[in-house]
C-alpha cells in the first residue's frame, strides 16, 4: 500500500474518529435502554436509605422514631408505623435489599411492611413515577436517529472530500470538450485537487504550445510561399505563347491549391462560424447545380423537399462540396441522395469509379494521405479534402463512412443527427 | 475602347508584384500609379482621381487595413484588398473596413483583371449612382427575402437559410444591384459571364427559371422576376440594405 497524502490522511483520521465516537455513543444508548427496562427509575440510594431507616428503627427507642422518619426522606414514598402490617402480602421480617429490588422490578412500585419489633411494623409505600414507554421510545429513537444522521454525515463528508476533485475534473473536461479551445481548469479545492489540476493544466498548455508551434510553422511556410507564387503566376502570364504555358499554369495552380487547402485546414475548420437554421435539401441542390454548371455528371434525389437543419452553412457546404468533387474527379459521376430517417438524416454520394482498396477506406481520411491511384494522376488534390469533410461532419455530431459498392464505385455515407 | 483610361492605384510592398500588376493592367488599357507603401497616400489621393485602388494588407508602416479605413473616410473609390493570408477573419475585417473585394494571393493577372472589370461595371450600376453602397457583408432585403452574402443564401421570414448555387447567387445579386431596371439577356450574359450572348443560347433563361423556382411564390406566374417582352428580365420589388 502506498503512502496516503496529507489530505487523504486527514479524511481517514476524521472518518475513523467520527465513526468510533458514534459507535461508542450507540453502545451507551443501548446500555441506557436496557437499564431503564430492567429497573424502575429510582434514585440509586433509595433501597440503601430504606435499609438504614429500618436499622435505626430497630436499634433506637420508640421515642426517637418520628424524628428518624422525619429526617430520612425517601422520594415518592410514604412511611407509616402500625401495629399490624398494612400490607399483608408483602410483610417482611427482615429488610432484604434483594427482595425489595425484585419487588420494585416486578411491580414498578413498592408496598411492603417491615417488622421492627412486636406490634410495630413499618409500612413503606413507594410509587415512583413511571416512565411513559412512548416517551422512552421517542427519546431512544430520536437519539439513535441523530447518531445515525451523524454517521451518515461523517461518511458522506469523507466520500465527498475524496470524490470532489474527480467531480470538478470530470465537469471541467466535459465543458472543455464542447469548447473549441481548451480552457484551463480552475485550480481550487484540496491540496490533492490543486495538484491534479495544476498538472493537467500545465500538460495541456504544453500540448497547446506544441500544436500552436506546428500550426505556426505550417501556416508560415504556406503563407510565405504565396508571395513568390504570386510573382510566378503574374510572370507566367507573359508566356501565353509558349507551348508549355498550360502546363506551367497547371503546376502553379496545383501548388496554390495545396497551400490554400493547408491554410484553410488550419483556419477555416477551426474557426467559429455561427450556427444557422438552413434548408439542407436546398444546400445539396445548390451544390448539385454548381456541379451541373461545371458540366459534371451529377444527379440529386431526396425523399424530402425541404429539410430544416441547424448548423454551420459555409462549413457544411464545403464538406459536401469536397465529397461531390471527389466523386466526379475520381469516379466520373456523382449520385447524391438525401434521406430523412426517424432519428437521423442520411446523405449518400455514390460514384462510378474504381473504388478504394479495403485498407484505404479508413486511411484516406488522414491528412495528406493519397492513394497510389491518385498519386500517379495529376489530379491536383491535396489529400485534405476528406480530412476537412470529416472534421466538419464530426463537429456537427455526425459521422462519415466510405464503402465500396457491390455494383462498383465508391459510396460516401454521411449520417447527421437530427437535433430536437 | 474607353474614351478615358481608367486610373488604378496599386500599393504593395513587393516591388516585383507591383510592377507586374502595373504592367499587365497597362497592357489591358488602364492607367496605373503604384507605391510601395502608404506614406504618400493623402497626396496621391489629392492629386489623382482613381477609379479603383488595389491595396496589400501587409505593408510596412501603416498597414493596408488602416489605409483602407483612411481612404474610406474621404473617398468612395472601390478598394481591392490583396492578402497572403486567407483567413476568414482577415477577409471579414477587410470588408468591414470598407473594402469592396478581397483577393488572396496568389492570384492570376487574368483573375484580377476580371474582378476589376466586374467591379468597374458594378460601380456604374444604379445603386451606386443613387449613392448607396452595397456593403459586401450586408444583407439585402427584397420582397419577403433577405440575401445573406456571407453564406450566399436566401433567408426567409422564419430565418431559415436557403443556400443558392454560385450562378443563381450571381444572377440575383446582379438584379439586386440594378433594382427595377430591365436587363437584357445580352447585358446579363456580359455581367455574369463576361461574354457575348449567342441568340440561341438559353443559359440565362434556364438560370432565371431556376432562380424563380426559389424566390417566387408561384414560379409559373412570376411576380418578382418578370419577363419583359422583347427586352429581358426585371426585378420588380423594393430593395433595401439591412
Amino acid at each position: 500500500m502506498s503512502k496516503l497524502t496529507t489530505a487523504a490522511r486527514k479524511t481517514y483520521t476524521g472518518l475513523m474518529v467520527g465513526n468510533v465516537l458514534i459507535i461508542f455513543a450507540i453502545m451507551l444508548l443501548g446500555q441506557y435502554f436496557y437499564y431503564i427496562n430492567v429497573k424502575p427509575i429510582v434514585p440509586p440510594n433509595t433501597v440503601h436509605t430504606m435499609a438504614k431507616i429500618v436499622h435505626f428503627l430497630k436499634t433506637k427507642p420508640d421515642s426517637n422514631w418520628p424524628k428518624i422518619l422525619r429526617r430520612y426522606n425517601v422520594p415518592w414514598s410514604k412511611m407509616t408505623l402500625s401495629e399490624n402490617p398494612a400490607y399483608q402480602d408483602n410483610a417482611l421480617l427482615n429488610f432484604q435489599p434483594v427482595i425489595v429490588y425484585d419487588l420494585l422490578k416486578q411491580h414498578k412500585k413498592l408496598e411492603v411492611s417491615v417488622f421492627i419489633k412486636e406490634g410495630a411494623w413499618l409500612n413503606i409505600s413507594m410509587l415512583p413515577p413511571l416512565t411513559d414507554p412512548r416517551v422512552l421510545w421517542l427519546t431512544v429513537g430520536g437519539l439513535l436517529l441523530i447518531l445515525l444522521l451523524a454517521l451518515f454525515v461523517i461518511n458522506y463528508w469523507a466520500i465527498k472530500s475524496i470524490n470532489q476533485p474527480l467531480q470538478t475534473l470530470i465537469q471541467s473536461l466535459k465543458y472543455s470538450e464542447d469548447q473549441a479551445n481548451w480552457l484551463a481548469i480552475p485550480v481550487t479545492g484540496s491540496a490533492d485537487q490543486r495538484l491534479i489540476f495544476e498538472k493537467i493544466n500545465s500538460l495541456q498548455e504544453k500540448v497547446n504550445k506544441l500544436l500552436l508551434n506546428r500550426t505556426r510553422v505550417v501556416t508560415a511556410i504556406s503563407h510565405d510561399l504565396r508571395t513568390p507564387l504570386t510573382r510566378l503566376k503574374l510572370r507566367a502570364e507573359y508566356l501565353t505563347d509558349n507551348p508549355n504555358f498550360e502546363k506551367i499554369m497547371q503546376d502553379i495552380n496545383e501548388m496554390e491549391t495545396m497551400i490554400r487547402e493547408t491554410l484553410d485546414y488550419f483556419t477555416d475548420v477551426h474557426s467559429e462560424e455561427k450556427m444557422q437554421r438552413f434548408d439542407l435539401a436546398a444546400m445539396l441542390n445548390s451544390l448539385y447545380e454548381d456541379a451541373v454548371d461545371l458540366k459534371f455528371e451529377v444527379s440529386f434525389k431526396s425523399n424530402v423537399d425541404k429539410f430544416i437543419y441547424v448548423g454551420h452553412v459555409n462549413q457544411l457546404k464545403r464538406a459536401f462540396s469536397n465529397l461531390i468533387n471527389n466523386a466526379v474527379y475520381y469516379g466520373q459521376h456523382a449520385a447524391i441522395y438525401l434521406q430523412q430517417l426517424p432519428h437521423q438524416i442520411e446523405i449518400t454520394i455514390e460514384d462510378g469509379g474504381p473504388g478504394l482498396k479495403q485498407s484505404d477506406l479508413e486511411k484516406v481520411f488522414t491528412p495528406f494521405y493519397r492513394t497510389e491511384n491518385s498519386r500517379s494522376r495529376s489530379t491536383g488534390g491535396t489529400g485534405l479534402g476528406l480530412t476537412i469533410a470529416k472534421e466538419i461532419i464530426q463537429k456537427h455530431g455526425g459521422n462519415i463512412t466510405l464503402t465500396n459498392r457491390s455494383q462498383g464505385g465508391l459510396q460516401a455515407k454521411i449520417i447527421l443527427p437530427i437535433m430536437p | 475602347m474607353n474614351v478615358k483610361k481608367k486610373h488604378i492605384l496599386i500599393i504593395d510592398d513587393d516591388r516585383e508584384i507591383t510592377l507586374l500588376i502595373s504592367d499587365y493592367l497597362m497592357k489591358h488599357g488602364y492607367r496605373t500609379t503604384w507605391a510601395l507603401n502608404g506614406a504618400n497616400i493623402q497626396q496621391l489621393l489629392r492629386e489623382n482621381n482613381f477609379d479603383l485602388i488595389i491595396l496589400d494588407v501587409m505593408l510596412p508602416g501603416t498597414d493596408g487595413l488602416t489605409l483602407c479605413q483612411t481612404i474610406r473616410k474621404t473617398q468612395d473609390t472601390p478598394i481591392f484588398m490583396l492578402s497572403a493570408a486567407n483567413s476568414t477573419e482577415d477577409r471579414v475585417a477587410g470588408l468591414e473596413l470598407g473594402a469592396d473585394d478581397y483577393i488572396s494571393k496568389p492570384f492570376s493577372a487574368r483573375e484580377l483583371l476580371a474582378r476589376i472589370k466586374a467591379q468597374l461595371r458594378r460601380t456604374s450600376g444604379e445603386l451606386q449612382q443613387e449613392g448607396k453602397r452595397l456593403h459586401p457583408l450586408q444583407q439585402i432585403a427584397f420582397a419577403h427575402w433577405r440575401l445573406d452574402r456571407n453564406t450566399r443564401s436566401l433567408i426567409d421570414k422564419d430565418d431559415v437559410a436557403l443556400p443558392l448555387s454560385q450562378r443563381e447567387y450571381d444572377l440575383l445579386l446582379t438584379f439586386l444591384e440594378h433594382p427595377g431596371r430591365i436587363l437584357s439577356r445580352d447585358q446579363l450574359m456580359d455581367l455574369l459571364y463576361d461574354k457575348n450572348c449567342d441568340p440561341m443560347d438559353r443559359t440565362i433563361d434556364v438560370l432565371v427559371g431556376r432562380l424563380r423556382k426559389k424566390i417566387e411564390v408561384d414560379p409559373r406566374n412570376a411576380t418578382l422576376l418578370i419577363t419583359v417582352r422583347g427586352g429581358g428580365y426585371q426585378l420588380k420589388t423594393q430593395v433595401n440594405l439591412v
